[in-house]
């Protein structure tokens, strides 16, 4: 493998990875489920991140976000080598630059809309009057502003990932990371979720979504495909298959 | 995080009420069984503690105040004779038969001590004059000895049998119980003689008031001229009797067994509510870990619940004990609520409660965030 290359001083790439590989050793038998990955993911996109199940799709996220060490290679986020750094300093590159949404929405039952976003601002330092401010105008942003008080027990699905959403942009992210957000919504649901998405981004934001869902990429920039572990297509267009399978130009 | 954890408990009300059950049931059996332990030492040595004096002279190889013997006449003017002593009083204690009116017979524990100022004995006086029992053959008894004694509430003027003579009640006392579970019956020195058959200059002990404490050891050391006289300490003699009693017949080690099983069974239930509740939440806690969130902090979840249920079950503990007690010392048991015993139940809760949350705490230390992707 060929040494990283040196921090780039491009903010506009929020992720770029280099010759990422992941292998696992269950008892004598070691498994790879990533191979030589590079890409760049860049602000002012939304990117799809496609393939069948097994592609390796989940594995590449945990290690673009620094919560998997890949086997070989290196991952910089926003500039910073993050597979270089400790799990603890990881973690505080994760806390400024990332948000996060995922499928089951991950939502503290207990909580209400507004204190499901606040108190992860608070966990960030924010003082709380401030950070319940803040997540009322996150929530009053994507549609919720009459629901602040409401516990994820009483809203629907496509509100419930409207919360998140809102909890993963109130830190001002750079970059947004999305595991099936849609999945487990019905179809309009999951379009205007996807929606919601694409109108966080800006200049200095990108959206990076693992989907099954061929429908999204009509808001997409950008279709990555990857299957066994490897990167099969990357570009602006897409079209499917025949058998189902995406294929980029 | 302290928001997110309490409120998490205070949502899921079945786990609540399980965990708050659990954990204020070990805590009141702490808070009962510490207390009856105190309370079971205070009363083996409470003669002892409200006679008082810096050091106590009696026959040797005396192991607890109950089993008085007559001591010799001679060590008064001797121990008088010292230049560190201030005072000495003669003090008689000893079993006598006593009679009731039914014609039951059983013992009873005299007691008779030359006064001193500022140390009223008997003490705790809620009906009659402890003055009375100067007059011949008046004696006082407790309150919670009247069923046992067959006399009604108010039983000033009554009279008992006591050594085969009448003796007239002259003052009631309250909660003053004797860890043999005879009666006390206080009576001047003259009364106490004639009813335990002593002579009139003899006794059971000696109560030493020294001018200066500091010269206990000097005094102890010349008393050990007198191989039939043993001196010691006020304290020690306490906690020697209390050690007999409480330590010597088992009673000790039962109510501290309890006290333990109590804390065991209300940390298996406390541990297992927030096991649960942590697993419940772990995936909300690996989110919290995915963005950007320490070990540290994930760890003051289970932590504040540790914290929230233990302050409860000090709370329910200390006022499930404040309310027993009466209760208890109605059926004959002391429970002492003292700042010690406190301190030492709130020890146990805490403990407890800390025991309770370690596999928590291993749960959410081994939270990966990347369990939120898989």
């Amino acid at each position: 493998m060929s040494l990283p290359e040196p921090p780039t001083k491009d903010v506009r790439i929020l992720v770029r990875a280099r010759g990422l590989t992941k292998s696992y050793r269950m008892g004598q038998v070691q498994t790879t489920v990533l191979r030589e990955v590079s890409l760049d993911v860049r602000a002012g996109e939304l990117a799809l991140l496609m393939g069948p199940s097994g592609s390796g799709k989940t594995t590449l996220l945990c290690l673009l976000s620094g919560m998997l060490r890949p086997s070989a290679g290196e991952v910089e986020l926003c500039g910073v080598p993050i597979t270089r750094l400790p799990d603890r300093h990881a973690a505080e590159v994760r806390r400024s630059s990332l948000g996060f949404v995922f499928q089951t929405y991950n939502l503290f039952p207990a909580l209400t809309a507004l204190d499901n976003v606040a108190e992860v601002l608070a966990l960030k330092g924010m003082p709380l009057e401030r950070a319940r401010a803040l997540a009322a105008e996150s929530l009053g942003r994507v549609g919720l502003g009459q629901r602040l008080h409401h516990r994820p027990g009483e809203l629907s699905g496509g509100e419930r990932q409207r919360v998140a959403i809102a909890r993963a942009m109130s830190g001002d992210p750079s970059l947004v990371l999305g595991d099936e957000p849609t999945a487990a919504l019905d179809r309009h649901t999951g379009l205007e979720v996807v929606r919601l998405l694409r109108e966080q981004i800006n200049e200095r934001r990108g959206v990076l979504l693992v989907t099954h869902d061929v429908r999204l990429t009509q808001f997409a920039d950008r279709v990555i495909e990857i299957d066994d572990g490897r990167i099969v297509g990357d570009g602006g267009a897409w079209a499917p298959t025949p058998a189902g399978q995406g294929q980029t130009h | 995080m302290r928001r997110i954890a309490i409120r998490s408990l205070l949502f899921d009300r079945g786990k609540l009420i399980a965990s708050l059950l659990g954990v204020a049931l070990a805590s009141t059996l702490g808070f009962v069984q510490v207390g009856l332990y105190r309370g079971f030492e205070t009363s083996a040595s409470a003669v002892i503690d409200h006679v008082g004096g810096d050091l106590w002279a009696m026959p040797t190889g005396l192991e607890v105040i109950d089993y008085a013997q007559l001591v010799s006449v001679g060590p008064r003017s001797l121990l008088l004779s010292h230049p560190c002593v201030a005072d000495v009083r003669a003090l008689v204690y000893g079993f006598a038969i006593m009679q009731v009116a039914s014609g039951t017979r059983s013992s009873a524990l005299v007691v008779g001590v030359e006064p001193r100022p500022g140390r009223a004995i008997p003490w705790n006086v809620v009906d009659g004059d402890a003055a009375d029992l100067e007059q011949p053959l008046r004696i006082s008894v407790d309150r919670t000895d009247l069923d046992k004694l067959q006399l009604t509430a108010s039983p000033i003027g009554k009279t008992i049998e006591i050594s085969s003579r009448q003796v007239t009640v002259a003052a009631m006392t309250d909660g003053i119980r004797s860890f043999t579970l005879s009666p006390y019956f206080f009576a001047s020195m003259t009364t106490a003689r004639r009813l335990l058959g002593v002579g009139e200059n003899e006794a059971m002990y000696y109560v030493i008031d020294l001018v200066d404490r500091r010269c206990a050891g000097d005094l102890i050391s010349w008393m050990k001229r007198q191989p039939d006289i043993q001196i010691l300490e006020s304290g020690d003699w306490s906690r020697r009797t209390e050690a007999y009693w409480v330590g010597g017949s088992g009673a000790g080690a039962a109510l501290l067994f309890t006290a333990i099983l109590g804390l065991f069974v209300g940390g298996v239930i406390v541990g297992q509510t927030l096991y649960s509740m942590t697993k419940e939440h772990l995936l909300e806690l690996a989110t919290l870990k995915a963005l950007g969130a320490r070990p540290g902090e994930l760890a003051q979840f289970v932590l504040w619940l540790v914290l929230f249920l233990a302050a409860v079950g000090v709370a329910s503990g200390l006022t499930a004990a404040i309310l027993l007690k009466r209760v208890l010392l109605s059926a004959g048991l002391t429970v002492i609520v003292s700042p010690g015993t406190v301190a030492v139940s709130v020890m146990g809760t805490l403990l407890m409660c800390a025991m309770a949350s370690l596999t928590s705490l291993s749960a959410v230390f081994k939270i990966e965030a990347a369990t939120v992707l898989r």
